[in-house]
């Protein structure tokens, strides 16, 4: 398998703060990957990282296979980057924008710029400082994509957007990465978004790996499920299941989130004696939320 | 568009996919030899991931239910003669699922039958092949 990213016992601390702890992952070329995690997770860092922004402590990353350690910056001809906040020179106006990163880029695509800003329908002799954000980060990605990258780092790219922008936003990654085969790497809280349109998911906490998977994979090896017992649930029994991330009995309904093979699964329950049992459909924000909670994040209650 | 996704569901994307184009065929939305749109159609139209519709695609071409002609683009497959045996097969299982249901609900066979029967009636109204 080809990869677009990997990182091997990657380090960074802040002061005494460990952002990313011995990180290793592993990102297929060719994939839209989504990267969540709790805030403070250190997803920022490692974009950071890989952009060559910041540096590790140890460890290294290859990006399109290139160690982030070289410092020739050659590898930013190829990576198109749009930040959580989008870094640009305030008294530019977009037009000014476009022409640096012409003469920036090698690779840069003027026509392909022009078609994304006439999509977006952004205003070219606007100065940047009078933008909203929702506009800086469209052209930011017009920029990041004008310049053909192989590999797309997008931090929180459709935090603050409206839901026709958000919409356009997708789009226009989705066409890029159906054209071109381009890697897109991209952090966010918005799960509904990953959903839709990434075929790989890892989770972050506390700047180590929980999981990375993908979505398939992740989805079928995690279960909701609903049991009716004769009496009342043998609450023992359930808390005892191996795998299991969350439970409530109510009476004779007992409603269990857990992972493991269906089939393992389905024999163990067999043999609590449920009348009946039915499994329910389970979205990416529930499994996140149980799985963090699994690893001890959460709300106190 | 006339698929419908919903990507909460516990249901794979791409089965979704799947299933939706196999039911689109099997209505008479889609015609034998109709020309399907193309992978980065869907996924643009719809802000799906390109590769599960790939993935899809590639399994309903296993199926037999689209074919890809070199350069010319993906069809409707014209429907071939029917394998009876596999068709059993296949069906056996889903049927008996409904039995099961019909069993619990407490119907009799006569009534099952009727059942049965105005599904079927209904599918054809509705222009369905």
């Amino acid at each position: 398998m080809d990869l677009a990213i990997e990182t091997r016992a990657l380090n960074k601390s802040f002061d005494n703060f460990k952002a990313i702890d011995e990180l290793d992952l592993t990102v297929p070329a060719g994939s839209i990957f989504g990267l969540i995690g709790p805030n403070g997770a250190g997803k920022t860092t490692l974009i950071q990282m890989l952009t060559g922004i910041i540096r590790p402590d140890s460890g290294d990353a290859f990006i399109l296979g290139c160690s982030i350690r070289t410092r020739d910056g050659s590898i930013r001809e190829r990576v198109g980057y749009v930040p959580d906040v989008p870094v640009m020179y305030p008294g530019f106006t977009v037009a000014e924008m476009y022409r640096l990163g012409s003469k920036l880029y090698p690779g840069w695509d003027g026509e392909h710029c022009r078609e994304l800003h006439q999509a977006f329908n952004l205003p070219a002799g606007q100065r940047i400082r009078h933008l909203s954000r929702g506009q800086k980060v469209q052209v930011s990605l017009v920029m990041a994509l004008a310049l053909r990258p192989r590999l797309l780092l997008l931090d929180e790219p459709t935090a603050g957007l409206d839901p026709v922008v958000r919409r356009a936003f997708l789009h226009t990654i989705i066409e890029e990465v159906a054209d071109r085969g381009t890697t897109v790497f991209y952090s966010t809280h918005n799960l509904n978004d990953l959903e839709q349109s990434a075929d790989h998911i890892a989770a972050l906490n506390q700047g180590r790996l929980v999981f990375n998977r993908s979505l398939e994979e992740l989805k079928g090896s995690i279960h909701r499920l609903q049991l009716v017992f004769k009496g009342e649930s043998p609450a023992e029994a359930i808390q005892a299941l191996p795998g299991l991330l969350n439970w409530q009995c109510k009476g004779r309904v007992a409603t269990i989130t857990i992972t493991g093979d269906q089939t393992a699964i389905y024999s163990v329950l067999a043999a609590l004696e449920p009348e009946q049992w039915e499994e329910m459909d389970l979205d990416l924000e529930s499994i996140f939320v149980d799985l963090m909670r699994a690893e001890g994040y959460g709300f106190a209650k | 568009m006339w698929l419908d996704i919903n990507p909460r569901l516990s249901t794979p994307i791409y089965q979704q996919v799947v299933d939706g184009i196999k039911e689109a065929v099997a209505r008479g939305i889609l015609s034998p030899g109709e020309r399907m749109p193309t992978v980065r159609e869907i996924a643009a139209e719809l802000s799906l991931n390109p590769n599960t519709i790939a993935k899809a695609y590639q399994k309903l071409e296993q199926e037999g239910v689209i074919e890809t002609m070199r350069s010319r683009g993906t069809f409707v497959a014209s429907r071939s003669s029917v394998d009876l045996n596999l068709a059993r097969k296949k069906l056996t299982g889903l049927v008996d699922k409904v039995l099961v249901e019909a069993y619990h609900l407490g119907l009799e066979r006569a009534e099952i039958e009727q059942l049965l029967a105005e599904s079927l009636d209904n599918w054809v109204k509705r222009g369905g092949k």
